[in-house]
């Protein structure tokens, strides 16, 4: 009996002919001399071929039909998630994005890049070189840098140098004075006048 | 691009028609249908013994091989993906059927259980012919538990290997030989008397 439930482990392999020789021959045996084993494996192998000739089943005639009309209704009630469609898979998504950014860093360097001259000056080095001119306008200065540098002229700054209701014609005839530099910024005679700074 | 396998009767391979389709050619979903649709009428049929049932699991097969069409990728064989699909709406649409049964039987009274259907309604005796030995088989095969029942019907029904079977159900193929032998062993300790004539 024991051998017996050793050897019912094995009736499938034997039926499909899947044994090692050395266990097939051991169970060959084993089949000689124990009946309920010998009967359990014919059984095994009629119900193989039993199951094998079971008749296949074909599907409905309207099968393709029921299914088409089952799709449309499933693409009408929920369409596709975005991420699910072949043209959002996760690579190209991120092959799209890097290839936006690229472009976005192209697009904001470009300007700063091409523009060689654009150096930004600070507020006490541009009014001391506006001052060192006879029009208080230096050459070398373009209006973009003069902008920039008026952004940065607190209403303290316009009010040290007094430039409210001075006139043009005042202000370039400021005389040059040598000893004004990055040190001596503020002079009370300075007279830049607002309108000079952003002609 | 790879050059479109094909299988060795000179069709193109199931691999490549769901490449295809996922390329969006339709065409391509068309013949997987028409390849897969009868192959998984009889594995969920067998499975649930009610071919309207089953057909209803074969069609929402289908449905979700088209709306999940981009999850197959070629690192596993498609029939596996497919039968992986069926199989697991098969065992869902089971336990539905399981829970309404449970329901419908327990709102029974002591009085209704002579409406229960008897085994002795289909006595061998009574029927020899190929077809009723066909549906002793079937009965016999639903009273299996469902784990055995899915792997005597991939094995001995749709015949497919124990790698397969094995990678639909995700068991071991040593788990899945076991089940398959202990499965064959009970189907005919039941249908003895049927087995014994052939």
């Amino acid at each position: 009996m024991k051998n017996c439930e050793r050897f019912t482990e094995l009736f499938s392999d034997y039926a499909e002919d899947g044994l090692p020789p050395a266990e097939k021959r051991e169970l060959d045996v084993h089949l000689q001399q124990c009946s309920e084993c010998r009967s359990a494996v014919t059984g095994v192998v009629n119900l193989r071929a039993s199951l094998r000739q079971m008749p296949g089943l074909t599907t409905s005639p309207d099968f393709e039909t029921i299914l088409r009309t089952r799709i449309k209704m499933a693409r009408r009630s929920h369409p596709m998630p975005m991420w699910n469609r072949g043209h959002l898979d996760p690579r190209r998504v991120v092959t799209l994005a890097t290839a936006v950014a690229v472009v976005g860093c192209f697009l904001y360097l470009w300007p700063r890049l091409s523009d060689a001259s654009f150096q930004p000056v600070s507020p006490a080095i541009a009014v001391s070189q506006l001052q060192a001119t006879p029009n208080g306008v230096l050459s070398s200065v373009t209006p973009a840098t003069i902008m920039y540098t008026l952004d940065r002229v607190t209403p303290q700054l316009l009010s040290t140098f007094g430039a409210a209701g001075r006139s043009p014609k005042r202000a370039a005839s400021t005389p040059l004075d040598s000893s004004r530099t990055e040190t001596a910024l503020y002079p009370p005679t300075t007279s830049v006048s607002y309108q000079t700074i952003t002609f | 691009m790879a050059e479109p396998s094909q299988k060795p009767d000179g069709k193109i391979s199931d691999e490549d028609l769901i490449e295809k389709f996922q390329r969006g050619d339709l065409y391509a979903y068309e013949l997987i249908v028409k390849r897969y649709k009868d192959q998984l009428l009889n594995f969920v049929y067998r499975f649930l013994h009610n071919q309207e049932e089953a057909e209803d699991v074969v069609q929402e097969t289908f449905l979700r091989v088209y709306r999940n069409r981009h999850a197959y990728q070629r690192v596993a064989k498609f029939s596996t993906w497919i039968y992986t699909i069926a199989g697991n709406l098969a065992r869902t649409e089971l336990r539905r059927r399981h829970r309404r049964r449970f329901f419908s039987l327990s709102s029974f009274g002591a009085e209704d259980k002579e409406y229960e259907i008897s085994d002795e309604m289909l006595s061998p005796e009574r029927h020899t012919n190929t077809v009723l030995s066909e549906e002793i088989i079937q009965r016999e095969i639903n009273k299996l538990s469902a784990k055995f029942r899915e792997v005597v019907i991939l094995r001995d029904i749709q015949e497919l290997s124990y790698e397969e079977i094995s990678k639909i159900i995700r068991v071991p193929i040593g788990t899945v030989k076991s089940r398959v032998n202990r499965a064959r062993l009970r189907l005919q300790g039941r249908l003895k008397h049927l087995l014994d004539k052939k």
